[in-house]
């Protein structure tokens, strides 16, 4: 049963849908955001285009949503590295409209990739850049999206003395831990694919309140896989396990890890690679979890694969989707 | 023994159409017969006629058996005279099978079989019958039946009843078939599933399928007591619903399924089947708008991870729809959901605040208790009226400054706001010229609001300087010398406050303090002579 529900224009680059599904912003190569509404405003069943804006001169390659707690809005990262925000406000009923409220200040980097985490105080957003350096930005003032602070600066290395030479980063990928809740503290994964090994590592940033800064709490690599570049990570949802799950592509293939919820005495999380899934052709773009953690989608090249863990804790390919052309 | 005959009938009823034409069976067999049986002259001596007897007796059918042999010939009224022997041989046979012992409290109407409660009963009767089947076998009268193929078809009946297995086999077409069969006549004592996995491999050994319905992959898992194998094969086949209903049915009288289903595995992210199973349903309900309501019905008999798939089921609702928000805020009552209806109601709160709608946003962040939201919001009120002091634009914010100080427990300061409104009232009519008591009003409502330690200090001069014309009131003085010292204080106050890092300059003429000071003292000393 097959039913056509969006028809993306020639020359969508990405998309994004928002926290509930009813919406879908994509973005195309001559820098213009879509957003999309499903026509009936409490079914998902089919969309149009009810806002077209120009964002940028260049071509758009990620849009990420914010947390609904912030209002209707959406990040944009271009081709050349520029990141704005734009939100959606109205002054009445009928003059609803898209406007940028903030453009991040240009860097000698360009943003690779941002996503957004919710925790008990404020919106906290962090970006990585293509000279290996990650920045934590802080939301001022809960109903104003024009003002962020820097909040922290550092690069995705166990060993803050580590030296190497200058990085060249191609793409970055973070993800958040999605849980939402009191007293959750703050902790997202991170992983380049860059020329620098020791940048390319899956690290799980951990905010230490008690000394304000970021700590690296563990790293989901093997010894040998270390080198490996990493394409795409994502956080699963925890709806009461006790350890966290966190899937990690790489040109080896996607490895499933299971990550301690809890620190240890030294301060870091136990580590334990539970699965390597091997299938997709070429490099992995994108993975998503489902709202329980249970089935993890990645795509690539050759499609969309789900895959699972059965009842004896074996990861296998449950389904795959193959594009029609 | 309930078993079989709700299998029997399960046979009749339910099962040719399961198969719809892709194997061979018996109740296909019986049917094509029927179509045959009008044109059939002498029916006994078509093959075809002891072939749909012994197959309907294989499998219990009974009562289309006698009716069948009362469509025998003897029992025609010309030939019943000529062919008595035969005859009685037949209803011999018809009343054999009339009087099958069968263990069941009762039968419905037309179902035939002789009823007994309890096993001791129904074996002794048992007993007695195949007594009865074996003499009747070895009976003399048979040499007296001219007519072979009634003899033949009898006697082949006789050895179904018997329990013969290969007759049994021959009888039937499918291995459901004769696996009843053997339930029916070789093993009549059977209870529960006994042995009943080996009977099933057994049939399905003799006759063999090419390709397995998934009913009867199901069936094999019952029979074996397998649970994994009908967990496994419930949710290939049926779905996510069978699944998550079949565990009650599973569980039912099974202390085996029943640590199966209940056991906490670490392999499952430290649930047990039956948590995954209705987890799993739980989510595919979520799916959509009109069955997402029922997945809290599951959800909350989950007691290890129920709650957490609960939350983000309401997590990805699209609250900013008035009639989305009211279903999950009530859910969430229901439920306890405290911080999840909270949560909601601020995502419906700032929809609504960056929307234009502002007097439902702060409606839904006080619902929500979302201080930090408000206050923010508070400020920006300050920051606005504090600019528009001496302009009508107050008016536009009237209805939220109602609404915001309508709760006691809301932001602080949101209280200076009425009063302030109230203030602004009453000055507005003193410089549209109205009378004294407009003037007394107004002094005693910026007395009242300098007294008020919610008045945040970013106010004072502007309320001070916007009271000139209060303070050199030409009548006669309106603040009295208490009164008088107490505004003297504020402006103490606000100089050294000036100092401090967070203060926030009023926008007011660079003489506004000099010309409220000397007002200040001009008034205390009218004050002063006046009492």
């Amino acid at each position: 049963m097959d039913e056509v529900i969006i028809s993306l224009e020639k020359g969508t680059t990405c998309s994004s849908w928002n926290y509930s599904g009813h919406r879908l912003a994509t973005a195309s190569l001559d820098g213009t955001l879509c957003i999309f509404h499903s026509t009936h405003p409490s079914s998902s069943s089919s969309f149009t285009c009810t806002t077209k804006f120009k964002v940028h001169e260049g071509s758009i390659v990620k849009i990420v949503w914010l947390p609904p707690d912030y209002g209707d809005a959406v990040a944009c990262i271009c081709a050349d590295g520029t990141l704005s925000l734009w939100e959606e406000v109205a002054e009445g009923i009928d003059n609803i409209q898209w406007k940028q409220c903030k453009v991040f200040d240009k860097t000698p980097g360009q943003v690779l990739d941002i996503q957004f985490g919710v925790s008990a105080l404020n919106l906290k957003l962090v970006a990585a850049y293509s000279d290996g350096q990650v920045k934590v930005f802080e939301l001022l003032d809960p109903l104003d999206l024009t003002k962020w602070q820097l909040q922290a600066e550092f690069r995705n290395v166990i060993d803050s003395v580590s030296k190497f030479g200058k990085a060249s980063c191609v793409t970055a990928s973070i993800s958040w831990n999605p849980q939402r809740g009191n007293g959750q503290q703050s902790n997202f994964v991170l992983g380049f694919n860059s020329d620098i090994p020791q940048l390319n590592s899956c690290k799980v940033w951990e905010f230490d309140e008690d000394h304000q800064r970021w700590l690296p709490v563990a790293e989901l690599a093997t010894p040998e896989d270390k080198v490996n570049q990493v394409y795409a990570v994502a956080w699963a949802p925890n709806i009461g396990r006790p350890y966290e799950l966190i899937s990690v592509a790489t040109s080896d293939g996607i490895s499933i890890w299971h990550v301690g919820s809890n620190p240890e005495i030294d301060g870091r999380l136990w580590v334990e690679k539970v699965a390597l899934l091997s299938g997709h052709c070429g490099e992995v773009w994108q993975m998503e979890w489902d709202m329980s953690g249970m089935t993890l989608a990645s795509s690539a090249d050759d499609g969309v694969r789900l895959w699972q863990s059965n009842l004896k804790g074996v990861w296998h390919e449950q389904a795959t989707l193959e594009p029609t052309t | 023994m309930d078993l079989v005959i709700n299998f029997t009938f399960f046979l009749k009823q339910d099962y040719d159409c399961l198969f719809s034409g892709t194997y061979p069976t018996l109740h296909s067999k019986l049917v094509d017969f029927q179509e045959e049986l009008i044109t059939l002259q002498v029916i006994e001596d078509d093959s075809k006629y002891w072939d749909a007897l012994s197959s309907a007796l294989a499998v219990g059918w009974l009562d289309v058996v006698v009716k069948l042999l009362r469509l025998h010939g003897s029992y025609r009224p010309d030939q019943i005279g000529i062919r008595e022997t035969e005859n009685g041989l037949v209803e011999a046979v018809a009343l054999l099978i009339t009087n099958m012992p069968r263990m069941r409290l009762e039968l419905s109407d037309g179902k035939l079989g002789e009823c007994y409660k309890t096993k001791p009963d129904f074996m002794k009767a048992w007993e007695k019958w195949r007594g009865q089947l074996t003499k009747l076998d070895c009976t003399p009268y048979w040499l007296q039946c001219d007519h072979q193929q009634t003899r033949e078809g009898l006697k082949n009946m006789l050895q179904i009843m018997l329990g013969n297995a290969s007759k049994l086999s021959d009888a039937t077409c499918h291995w459901t078939e004769l696996f009843i069969s053997h339930l029916l006549y070789i093993r009549p004592f059977t209870s529960g599933l006994e042995s009943m996995f080996g009977l099933a491999q057994k049939c399905v050994q003799i006759k063999p399928v090419t390709s397995h319905h998934k009913l009867m992959n199901l069936l094999t898992g019952i029979l074996g007591e397998n649970t994994e194998v009908v967990l496994a094969e419930c949710s290939r086949s049926f779905g996510p619903w069978m699944i998550a209903h079949a565990m009650e049915l599973l569980t039912a009288g099974s202390s085996h399924a029943e640590i199966v289903l209940h056991q906490e595995d670490s392999k499952l992210g430290g649930i047990c089947m039956e948590e995954l199973h209705r987890l799993a349903y739980a989510q595919v309900l979520s799916s959509h708008e009109l069955t997402w309501q029922i997945a809290p019905v599951y959800l909350v008999t989950c007691p290890k991870q129920g709650m957490g798939m609960l939350e983000n089921i309401f997590y990805r609702q699209p609250v900013q729809h008035k009639k989305v928000l009211l279903k999950s805020l009530e859910i969430c009552r229901l439920y306890e959901l405290d911080i999840i209806g909270s949560n909601l109601m601020k995502f419906a709160g700032v929809h609504d605040w960056k929307h234009g709608k502002k007097g439902s946003a702060v409606y839904w962040l006080q619902q929500a208790h979302d201080d930090v939201r408000l206050n923010k919001i508070a400020k920006q009120l300050f920051n606005f009226v504090g600019k528009s002091v001496s302009d009508d634009s107050l008016k536009q914010w009237e209805g939220l400054i109602e609404l915001l100080s309508s709760e006691t427990r809301t932001a602080g300061g949101l209280e200076f706001l009425n009063r302030y409104r109230d203030f602004r009232r009453h000055l507005q009519q003193v410089y549209a010229g109205v009378a004294d008591d407009a003037a007394k009003q107004a002094a005693e409502a910026l007395i009242s609001l300098m007294k008020n330690s919610s008045t945040p200090k970013q106010f004072w001069l502007p309320l001070l300087y916007d009271s000139l014309k209060l303070l050199n009131w030409r009548e006669h003085p309106l603040f009295n010398v208490s009164q008088t010292n107490l505004l003297m204080n504020k402006l103490q106050e606000l100089s050294l406050a000036k100092l401090l890092p967070d203060y926030i300059d009023a926008d007011l003429p660079s003489e506004a303090l000099s010309s409220v000071r000397l007002a200040l003292a001009t008034n205390l000393g009218r004050a002063i002579l006046e009492e």
